[in-house]
């Protein structure tokens, strides 16, 4: 009996004092803001999927550790249209006047851009903006990616390598509406020149599915060795078919912008198994990216079947983000909004840097393959 | 009003005043139709122009807040590449931004500031670009609707419709009004003025009080007429006979004559008296309205009375081949009546009816006249029925005045017999025979005229 009074007694005291950790937890709320183009709706179906799914993997492996620090995240996650950029000011505005202590920003350079004018005084970090202006930004705003200007260095290095023997001339095709594109390109042209890759001439377009005519005449006329494709995915992939017939030996460079391996648009276009190219990534393949961090090493471990393994860079960027706010979280300890901002501007470029350098594809056979990590 | 009856032209056909009467109020109502189209063309017009405007005003966000994303990061010339590509994205004319204020008035939306502007066939449509901190404004413009495009063949039709739809109605109820009420009728009243037709039981009293007058006034009239001519031709016969009469008495007088001749101036001399009587009778009292026929009515034996009008016309049923018969199942036939007249009218129904075979052939087997008396109860009826054709009409048209159903009829025997029977409160019909299947003329004498209301 009294054995039975201990037991319970210790079994009551425990459950309390579990409960009055519980409670005592600090709610970080963490506002993941995201685009989606809605004329793609498959792809964007599938983006969103996976990027939620990132989103509870993430917070279920960093769980127990923020547990035990006190902390727990209250995410919400907006999504909004690709075509109106506005809405990424409108949304982060939002959530700093909701009292967000981060915002995990959209991948394009400029919507993001758009939430640091939104939300100047909270702390964001973006999955994927690659663009100048973003490396420009406040120390509160930050990225996962590597900056455009380095993945342009290490294109154009990967570039002359693989023209040996030829005369390496190049021609740009550039979105003018993609302002990580435009930079870019900007960049590439740089060390390009640096590294003794002739530029012979430029061709810009906006929009979705521009008409190629200029580009397609622009090539007959230079006929250089590459043309440089630092645009999306779905542009790339019409600007190669366009020119595959005509000019089969060209070498097409692409910037971040091509798509992952698994879905992309480039390698289901049409003529695409007679092209090959290169482009370069701000993340590896996401197996490989997982080894560069601890709590994708503890991903790769586990058996859990209701973890979701990332399938892209953004999925791979949302885990280690997750991984920073809980390694700024258990360091600095912040109370307030304020205090995890000051946190994150001190220690954001350790926690949140990228761990994985600046990752070259081929596109060979109607694929794009990982092909090997430059830093 | 005046004045347009003073433009059309007179004496024209009932189908000209028709169609007139057709083309000028559809004139006017083809001006109003055509009103009505203008109307529902400017009405489409304007629904059109505020179509362009709210689509344009919705366009005019998406553009302002797209430049709006490009000028908050300040990137490089991207705002003006961003507009080229949203001009043709838009399907618009022109995509532009400018610091200067628009030239229309500003209102607001949920969107922010904006104004419209219709200027040289373009819409225009100006709208603050939102969250900059100075005031600049996104112009979009496209071309405006055009007046023209707006007038629709089925707009057109649509506004004819009810135009057409009233004309064919109309012209229908037109013609069957006019064919109903005002053709019918007066061939009907037409009819029955002249005794063709008999009024119909379903016209309006007024009609049936029209028809009468008009056969009043036509029968007098008709008689007038017949009475002017025929007094003349019936005077210089009169003359003739006398001049005749003359001679014989003469002949007779002078000359020592054979028997055969005296005899043959008997019959002459009795002839001309019997025919000059029967010319003053026609020329004294049926011919003048204002006298009737003198009737000197004596208790004789009717069937006497019938057998002599049928003696009259035995040879004349002899040489066309007809069989005439008297029937009687009268003991005595002793009724008041005027032998001569009497006998007139029967002459005459019997010489009609062996005449009624004039027209058919040879071959007619039974060329049947029969004579039939019957007693009545208070009188005796005479029945003269042929096998013949039949008469073309019944009942009180066979007793027109100058209608005659013979090639060479005059039209005044049947009259004339039916003056001298109701002259003897009697009456006369005449119909079909039903044993015969020819005509039927029955003549009804009474005792007493009273019971026939004959005064």
């Amino acid at each position: 009996m009294k054995a039975t009074i201990l037991f319970l007694s210790i079994l009551l005291s425990s459950n309390i004092a579990t409960a009055s950790e519980q409670s005592k937890l600090i709610s970080v709320p963490v506002v993941f803001l995201e685009a989606l183009a809605p004329r793609d709706t498959t792809s964007s179906e599938r983006f969103q999927k996976e990027y939620e799914g990132a989103i509870t993997t993430a917070k279920a492996l960093a769980k127990s550790e923020l547990t035990k620090c006190g902390y727990s995240i209250s995410e919400q996650t907006v999504f909004y249209d690709a075509s109106d950029s506005l809405q990424a000011l409108e949304r982060a505005k939002k959530a700093e006047s909701e009292g967000a202590w981060l915002l995990v920003g959209p991948r394009r350079s400029n919507h993001f851009l758009l939430l640091a004018k939104g939300a100047p005084n909270t702390a964001s970090v973006s999955t994927m903006a690659s663009s100048r202006e973003v490396a420009e930004l406040a120390p509160s705003h930050l990225t996962m990616a590597p900056s455009n200007d380095e993945m342009a260095r290490i294109a154009a290095i990967d570039t002359k390598d693989r023209i040996k023997g030829k005369e390496a001339t190049y021609l740009s095709a550039i979105s003018e509406d993609c302002l990580m594109c435009v930079d870019f390109a900007e960049s590439f042209d740089r060390h390009a020149k640096q590294i003794g890759i002739k530029k012979l001439g430029e061709v810009k377009f906006v929009g979705e599915s521009p008409d190629f005519a200029a580009l397609k005449a622009a090539v007959s006329k230079h006929q250089p060795t590459v043309v440089l494709l630092p645009n999306y995915s779905k542009v790339s992939a019409q600007a190669m078919a366009n020119l595959a017939t005509n000019h089969p030996d060209l070498l097409y460079v692409g910037g971040d912008g091509w798509g992952d391996s698994s879905f992309g648009f480039v390698q289901n276009s049409p003529n695409v198994e007679r092209v090959r190219g290169l482009t370069v990534r701000g993340f590896p393949p996401a197996d490989r990216g997982l080894e560069m961090f601890p709590l994708g090493k503890s991903l790769l471990k586990s058996s859990d079947a209701s973890l979701q393994k990332p399938g892209s860079g953004s999925a791979l960027a949302i885990l280690r983000i997750i991984e920073g706010v809980k390694d700024t979280l258990c360091t600095a300890r912040p109370k307030t909004n304020s205090d995890f901002r000051s946190a994150f501007m001190k220690m954001g470029r350790k926690n949140f840097m990228p761990p994985w350098g600046v990752s070259i594809y081929t596109l060979a056979g109607g694929q794009i393959r990982y092909d090997k990590t430059r830093r | 009003m005046k004045l347009i009856w003073h433009f059309i032209p007179r004496g024209r056909s009932i189908r000209f005043y028709l169609l007139l009467s057709w083309v000028v109020p559809g004139l006017f109502v083809l001006s109003a139709s055509f009103f009505v189209f203008l109307l529902f063309s400017w009405n489409a017009f304007s629904n059109r122009q505020a179509n362009l405007s709210d689509q344009l005003i919705e366009k005019s966000v998406l553009v302002s807040r797209r430049l709006s994303g490009e000028m908050l990061i300040g990137a490089r010339g991207s705002p003006k590449a961003i507009a080229d590509y949203l001009k043709g994205e838009l399907n618009l004319t022109a995509v532009s931004f400018s610091s200067a204020n628009p030239p229309c008035k500003l209102s607001s939306d949920a969107n922010g500031e904006f104004c419209a502007d219709f200027k040289s066939g373009m819409l225009e449509v100006y709208r603050r670009i939102p969250f900059l901190s100075e005031p600049v404004f996104a112009r979009i413009a496209a071309p405006s609707n055009k007046f023209i495009h707006s007038l629709r063949p089925s707009l057109l039709a649509w506004s004819l419709l009810p135009l057409i739809m009233l004309v064919v109605i109309g012209l229908y109820m037109q013609r069957r009004f006019l064919r109903n009420h005002i053709s019918n009728p007066i061939e009907a009243l037409i009819k029955t003025s002249t005794g063709d037709a008999n009024p119909s039981p379903h016209w309006p009293k007024e009609l049936t009080d029209i028809s009468n007058k008009l056969a009043t006034s036509f029968k007098e009239r008709e008689e007038a007429v017949f009475g002017k001519l025929s007094r003349g031709v019936i005077h210089d016969i009169r003359t003739l006979l006398h001049t005749v009469l003359s001679a014989a008495d003469l002949v007779d007088e002078v000359a020592e004559n054979s028997m055969s001749q005296n005899q043959r101036l008997k019959v002459l001399h009795r002839a001309c008296k019997v025919n000059l009587k029967k010319v003053r009778d026609i020329v004294d009292l049926t011919l003048d309205g204002s006298r009737e026929i003198p009737i000197r009515k004596v208790d004789a034996d009717l069937a006497t009375t019938v057998s002599s009008a049928i003696s009259n016309n035995k040879t004349l049923a002899e040489s066309k081949g007809v069989r005439l018969s008297i029937n009687s199942n009268l003991g005595s036939a002793v009724i008041p009546h005027d032998p001569l007249q009497v006998d007139r009218v029967f002459t005459n129904l019997i010489k009609n009816a062996i005449e009624a075979f004039d027209g058919e052939s040879e071959q007619h087997t039974s060329k049947v006249v029969t004579v039939q008396l019957k007693g009545e109860e208070n009188g005796i009826s005479v029945a003269v029925e042929d096998s013949g054709p039949g008469l073309p009409c019944e009942g009180d048209s066979a007793f027109q005045l100058l209608k005659s159903s013979k090639v060479h009829g005059s039209g005044l025997g049947l009259v004339i017999s039916k003056k001298i029977v109701e002259g003897h409160g009697g009456k006369i019909t005449a119909g079909k025979s039903n044993e015969l299947h020819g005509a039927k003329f029955e003549v009804t004498l009474y005792r007493s005229a009273q019971m026939e209301g004959v005064c």
